[in-house]
């Protein structure tokens, strides 16, 4: 199964994709949540010879670069996002591969009791796995489903064609 | 900073298997065994790993009520690492045999002797050297059956995963999304979609078909 790693980088790229054409998406909860793509990206390709691209600044994503990465068939590798429901923001970069996360604005918790803070700070975190659960979950259901992920890989490929 | 201030980085886990019939008793015995243990430079250069309380990184006498914080159980995984500085090795070393030289003559500098000295001289500076010391944070929701583990680096994971299943006796798995695919195409009875998965061309500049490589593919490709 290890072969099946593609899953990840497909799995942000899509994730990108959400971002820019339908960003909002309702979870099982009832919540809506919005998909955004902040910097920084890394691109990479599964073969080549410039395999990564590594793009900066206030929003990368729209640039040039990325759409010549994305056209020269490279995946997102990395990326931060911002998930945002309510008046909860998620703010994270997503490893593709492992979708570990580092720098989670978890709020803070003010000067509680330790079992008090620990409840609060994780009970944000909890929801944000929860979410990226959703999500996943729901980029499965299509990616999985032969004629499903035929029609949706025409929007993804219409999308980057018209960046 | 991890899970009681500042800003997370982290990997979830999850649990899946139910709660075995003695798990109370057993993480007891298991917290003591697998909690944290000082290095002893003695023992030479090394690493160490074990649990932690959560909020005192010096306190490793750990006991399920003490990590149990309602619904959740918390605690910090410290690793410990003594290192020997291989420039300052060699250097004292040297210092060392040209003393012995100087003091007993050239040809009573034998291996035997040298070997001794390098003894010495590592004993003395790991003595005198602070460990590099780290700790994660975890956290585990009994009833969601999620664990939040405070560290992206892939081998600490893998670490982390061994050990948390020799402490509390269940086993746990990584939520990445091959991971997350596996248990999902398992859900929704799809097994073999995933398996026939192919990595997507998504640019609309290259979308010829992806190609399976690798023995699976050999395999199936096989007549």
């Amino acid at each position: 199964m290890n072969d099946k790693r593609f899953l990840g980088p497909e799995f942000l790229s899509w994730l990108w994709y959400r971002a820019e054409v339908d960003p909002v998406f309702e979870y099982s909860s009832g919540r809506r949540c919005e998909i955004e793509l902040m910097g920084p990206i890394l691109l990479e390709a599964e073969f080549g010879d410039a395999r990564a691209s590594a793009l900066r600044g206030e929003s990368p994503g729209t640039s040039p670069e990325a759409t010549t990465a994305l056209l020269q068939g490279k995946k997102l590798r990395r990326a931060r996002f911002r998930l945002h429901a309510g008046e909860v923001d998620w703010v994270a970069t997503l490893e593709a591969e492992t979708l570990s996360f580092s720098g989670l604005n978890v709020p803070r918790a003010g000067p509680l009791p330790l079992e008090e803070a620990l409840r609060l700070r994780l009970e944000f975190v909890l929801e944000f796995e929860a979410v990226l659960g959703e999500l996943l979950d729901r980029f499965l259901a299509t990616r999985l489903d032969a004629a499903a992920w035929a029609e949706e890989l025409g929007r993804l490929r219409a999308w980057i064609a018209g960046r | 900073m991890g899970l009681i201030a500042g800003p997370l980085s982290a990997a979830f886990w999850r649990v899946t298997e139910p709660l075995p019939p003695d798990f109370a008793q057993a993480a007891e015995r298991h917290l003591k065994r697998h909690a944290f243990k000082p290095l002893d430079p003695a023992r030479g250069p090394g690493r160490s790993v074990g649990w932690v309380h959560i909020s005192q990184i010096l306190d490793s006498g750990l006991t399920l009520r003490r990590v149990r914080f309602g619904d959740v159980i918390a605690l910090g995984l410290r690793v410990d690492r003594l290192a020997l500085n291989p420039r300052l090795f060699r250097a004292a070393v040297a210092q060392e045999l040209a003393r012995a030289e100087r003091e007993k003559g050239a040809e009573a500098v034998t291996g035997r002797l040298r070997a001794a000295r390098e003894a010495k001289v590592r004993l003395e500076l790991l003595r005198v050297q602070t460990p590099t010391t780290a700790v994660y944070d975890v956290a585990w929701h009994l009833q969601q059956g999620v664990v939040v583990f405070g560290s992206t680096s892939a081998r600490l994971n893998a670490e982390f995963g061994e050990l948390f299943g020799q402490t509390f006796g269940v086993a746990i798995e990584p939520a990445t999304p091959l991971d997350r695919a596996v248990a999902w195409a398992r859900r929704q009875r799809m097994e073999p979609e995933l398996a026939a998965a192919l990595p997507a061309a998504l640019s609309p500049a290259m979308p010829g078909p992806a190609i399976a490589v690798g023995p699976a593919a050999e395999e199936a490709a096989r007549p």
